[in-house]
């Protein structure tokens, strides 16, 4: 591998982590609705996951849960974990993306959404005797996978139009050096 | 084509390696506090400054709605603000001759209570929770302004958190009403001690905290009383007000009561906080 494209692609990936990043703790935390924010990186890794898929999926997936380990101040690991288990997860459904249509992307960030909320609700909540999980389902979960997929009719664009841009760029340079 | 040497490694192991090293990661924070380390720095230089410019246009968003204003409202409003100047002001000489009594006699009894004299720094909130399962937030200032770990964050008269992780320019803050957050406290009135702790549950209903573990056999405590810190908390200055009890009731051993108390802080609107800079000195 030439080492020009490949700390292209790398430096590419970074930005489109941060910006997404900063998109979830800096601007969508600021438009809650009834204290609920959207769920901004579990649309990237999950996204990055079924287009993608393999190493870059999990790679995505480690380095955005460790930023968010980094901002939250406790249990370092957690984010990484689950968001780890997120883009294996969406990798192995790969074969089942075709590009235009919509409705899997937005039923995979749903059910990733979802994986997501009861992870993070047995991890930490069902560990310290919260029991009531009929609760949290309708009160966290549930209004955070709707937000969330509403919010990733806008969201997927970029991702997928990066990806897009990636696979060309990746195949011209392919091209150029046979 | 010629085909290349390339290493690649299959995916499934890929995931297992990142599995155990997240799992190494978990121990090795649990053991040792080890939240980032050199890679903290890296997020400081990197995110705190976009974070910061984010929030600053955000302010100025809303700023300039509130800009808005008509010059009618302007005036009505400056009227209003005067009449509650005059009010205050008659108020704060009340209370500055109180408080010289209070000095003397203070000083009669020999007792010197500095708990109002505690020296703060101000600080910017840029970046709020990870998730809508905690409630902390990133505050813009860090160990280069003499911030530590377990400092206490007040805002305007009430407890507001305490600071958990510290970065170059910028900290973590744990508010009191996370999930997680438990908090040795007293009624101001009685001075019985009680535990306070946050509720994910509680505060998404009705914006309150939970309230336990409260001895009052005379019942003396009542709905409104003001609930402060403890002065046996072992992280939290005594004296800070954390609310206003809100409801009560004896638990089934009769021993002991439990209710919900209203924090003063308004969380969801916290802009600027203020960072004790002292931490509790504790016998270890």
């Amino acid at each position: 591998m030439e080492l020009k494209p490949f700390a292209k692609k790398v430096f590419s990936y970074v930005l489109l982590v941060i910006v997404y990043f900063l998109l979830h703790t800096s601007v969508f935390s600021k438009f809650t609705l009834g204290g609920i924010a959207p769920n901004i990186l579990v649309i990237l890794v999950s996204t990055i996951g079924f287009m993608r898929g393999g190493n870059y999926a999990l790679y995505i997936g480690m380095a955005s849960g460790l930023l968010l380990d980094m901002f939250s101040g406790s249990y370092f690991g957690m984010y990484a974990f689950i968001y780890l288990i997120i883009a294996f997860f969406n990798g192995m459904l790969r074969q089942w993306f075709f590009g235009d249509d919509m409705k899997l992307p937005l039923l995979l960030i749903g059910f990733s959404d979802l994986l997501y909320g009861m992870m993070v609700y047995g991890c930490i909540y069902l560990l310290r005797g919260r029991y009531d999980i009929g609760y949290y389902f309708m009160h966290v979960i549930i209004p955070e996978i709707i937000y969330t997929v509403l919010v990733s009719l806008v969201l997927y664009f970029p991702i997928y139009y990066f990806e897009y841009w990636m696979n060309k760029t990746e195949k011209r340079s392919e091209r150029k050096f046979v | 084509m010629r085909q290349k040497e390339k290493i690649i490694i299959p995916t499934r192991i890929l995931f297992l390696v990142l599995l155990m090293i997240c799992f190494m990661l978990l121990a090795f924070s649990y053991v040792t506090g080890f939240s980032g380390g050199p890679v903290q720095v890296v997020a400081n230089y990197v995110f705190v400054p976009m974070q910061k410019g984010l929030d600053y246009l955000g302010n100025n968003i809303t700023e300039s709605r509130t800009d808005a204003m008509t010059k009618e409202e302007l005036i009505s409003e400056n009227e209003q603000l005067r009449v509650q100047v005059d009010e205050l002001t008659t108020q704060l000489t009340n209370m500055q001759l109180q408080q010289e009594e209070l000095k003397r006699l203070q000083e009669l009894f020999q007792l010197s209570s500095d708990y109002t004299q505690y020296k703060t720094t101000g600080a910017h909130v840029i970046a709020k929770g990870t998730s809508n399962w905690f409630n902390n937030f990133t505050i813009d200032k860090g160990s280069n302004d003499g911030i530590t770990v377990n400092m206490n964050v007040i805002s305007g008269s009430g407890l507001v958190g305490i600071i958990t992780e510290v970065g170059p320019s910028y900290s973590i803050v744990r508010s009191v009403i996370d999930d997680n957050t438990n908090v040795s406290s007293m009624i101001l009135s009685t001075l019985d001690n009680c535990i306070v702790s946050g509720d994910l549950e509680l505060m998404n209903d009705s914006n309150m905290i939970e309230l336990t573990d409260l001895e009052d056999p005379d019942n003396e405590v009542d709905v409104g009383t003001a609930v402060v810190t403890s002065n046996i908390s072992s992280k939290f200055l005594p004296g800070i007000l954390i609310g206003y009890v809100s409801e009560l009731s004896p638990d089934s051993n009769n021993l002991t009561k439990s209710g919900k108390i209203t924090p003063v802080v308004d969380f969801k609107h916290l802009q600027e906080v203020l960072v004790i800079l002292q931490t509790k000195e504790t016998v270890d």
